[in-house]
């Protein structure tokens, strides 16, 4: 279980997570949402270790950092290198053995291509595919669905109940709300840095529509469309 | 083991970007060390500063290289250890080559401290630290200055540093020199290409946004340099048609970088290009001819995006 206590974190002067206590038990999946700057993906980076943080982050069965697999919102690569170097480089990383890659290509990628010449969703599943061949414990997925077409997007669906059924945890976060209520079994909404919301599956709806209230009309009636 | 693997793998991916400038990797390595030994021996001779110019490139070496996003990767990916590793790895294998040379010119001093200096900048990173965004007087005309600046800015101020130094030991050479900085600074805001869309979105035709171009990176780079220059007009106004001249020939040679840039469009720089403006840093009187090439086949290459 990785459990989250008093969690702030400052850039500068601007704090953008504020007294973050939660926690992510075996076999669950977590979904968390919020507006643009809401700090998710704050959260998810202080998790994973790659930013500073005051508080605490606590996970009970050792080194966090070794069992975790990060997607991040826009996945990085070296220049110049394949798909298939890429995925071994992670396997390595982690000193697991490197599978039949073909095999593991679930989302049929051009491998032997440069990644950067990817688009934007087929690195999304490239990187996908690098964590889940680490077999970690923990996968904290940052809008995985962002850019990926609508049958992987179904994948993806299937694969996260697939990590719950072998109690791996899941944290995902996602502007596509329906596809988190198919898949999570807490949703949590952050503003401004806060959890403000907490909701187990028979309170989804609810939350939908406390997202959807706000003065979004007003703001784009100041766009001037006309 | 897995650092050989990724010193192996990162060598590789060096070598393909060697063959993708049309070079083969071994005349390329030759080529690196040629180039980095005699642009060496040049600084050494040229300015008795040049060790401690030295000990700023190889930060800044080290600092281009370990970019935000970079770090980031290699530290979700690896382990605590294995990314200490790596990290620390790269930054001797990075400064090496000017440790080397220090050392050769019996520098042994500043020797000793480039590796603790390059790992003490290396830790700071004062972007994700404090999160602020550096303002910069290029805001206002898109993009090349404002994000170049942003990840140069230690060397603007330490160009600007040798302009004091130079005022303040009344070495006017190393004054020019710090202005040829500037203006080699502002030519690497252009080394890569952008995506099409910040081509396209460009109304007007690929004559008019070369034009355009030019003239924001002519008055940007004029911004850049302008305090320093003033500053060595002042301290040495009989020395000022040397100053014009080289305000003249940098802006000559930055037109070709961006030209150069354009003509291999949307590809990176090969070979051609980028002979064709090192031959204009090192003989000047070349742009006269380079020049014309590179804006006609720039031309031809933007023509599709300004249909």
């Amino acid at each position: 279980m990785i459990e989250v206590e008093n969690l702030n974190k400052y850039f500068g002067p601007k704090k953008v997570l504020d007294q973050v206590n939660t926690q992510f038990e075996r076999g669950r999946a977590y979904g968390v949402v919020g507006e643009n700057g809401a700090g998710k993906t704050t959260l998810f980076r202080c998790i994973a270790g790659l930013e500073d943080y005051t508080g605490t982050i606590r996970y009970s069965e050792g080194v966090l950092k070794n069992v975790l697999g990060f997607l991040p919102t826009e996945p990085y690569f070296f220049s110049k290198i394949t798909g298939e170097e890429y995925l071994r480089l992670i396997c390595n990383a982690r000193k697991v053995a490197v599978p039949d890659l073909n095999e593991k290509n679930i989302f049929e990628l051009p491998l032997n291509q440069y990644a950067s010449t990817y688009s934007t969703g087929m690195k999304k599943k490239l990187a996908l595919t690098g964590v889940l061949i680490q077999h970690n414990q923990i996968y904290i997925l940052d809008e995985p669905f962002n850019g990926v077409d609508i049958q992987s997007n179904m994948v993806i669906v299937e694969i996260i109940q697939q990590l719950k059924a072998f109690q791996k945890t899941v944290i995902v976060s996602s502007h596509i709300f329906s596809s988190l209520v198919e898949i999570c079994d807490q949703i949590q909404l952050l503003k401004n840095g806060k959890i403000i919301q907490t909701a187990l599956p028979g309170q989804f709806k609810e939350m939908e529509k406390t997202m959807q209230m706000g003065e979004i009309k007003e703001k784009i009636i100041k766009l001037a469309l006309g | 083991m897995l650092i050989r693997q990724y010193v192996g793998l990162q060598f590789k991916l060096i070598q393909r970007h060697l063959i993708d400038f049309g070079i083969k990797p071994v005349w390329g390595y030759i080529l690196l060390v040629a180039g980095f030994t005699g642009i060496s021996f040049v600084l050494f001779e040229r300015t008795e500063y040049a060790r401690y110019l030295y000990l700023a490139f190889a930060i800044a070496a080290v600092q281009a290289l370990h970019a935000a996003n970079r770090i980031d990767f290699i530290k979700n990916c690896f382990s605590k250890k294995d990314y200490r590793i790596i990290i620390g790895t790269e930054i001797i294998l990075v400064t090496f080559p000017f440790l080397l040379f220090l050392l050769y010119k019996g520098e042994y001093a500043l020797g000793l401290l480039i590796l603790p200096a390059a790992f003490l900048t290396n830790s700071l990173d004062a972007y994700k630290k404090f999160g602020f965004t550096l303002k910069t007087p290029f805001y206002k005309h898109p993009f090349e200055f404002a994000v170049g600046f942003r990840k140069s800015f230690l060397i603007v101020l330490l160009a600007y540093l040798l302009v004091g130094i130079a005022i303040g030991v009344t070495n006017f050479n190393l004054g020019m020199f710090a202005i040829i900085t500037l203006y080699f600074i502002s030519l690497t805001y252009y080394a890569l290409p952008e995506t099409y869309y910040y081509v396209w979105i460009f109304s007007g035709s690929e004559k008019g946004f070369l034009g355009y171009k030019i003239k924001i990176a002519l008055f940007h780079s004029l911004i850049l340099s302008l305090p320093a220059v003033l500053a060595l007009v002042l301290a040495f106004p009989d020395r000022f048609i040397y100053l014009a001249g080289i305000l003249i020939l940098s802006s000559l040679v930055l037109m070709v970088a961006i030209l150069g840039k354009y003509s291999a469009y949307p590809a990176e720089i090969n070979i051609s290009q980028g002979l064709g403006i090192a031959f204009c840093i090192l003989f000047p009187p070349a742009v006269l001819f380079i020049l014309p090439v590179f804006y006609l086949k720039s031309i031809k290459q933007l023509k599709p995006l300004f249909k």
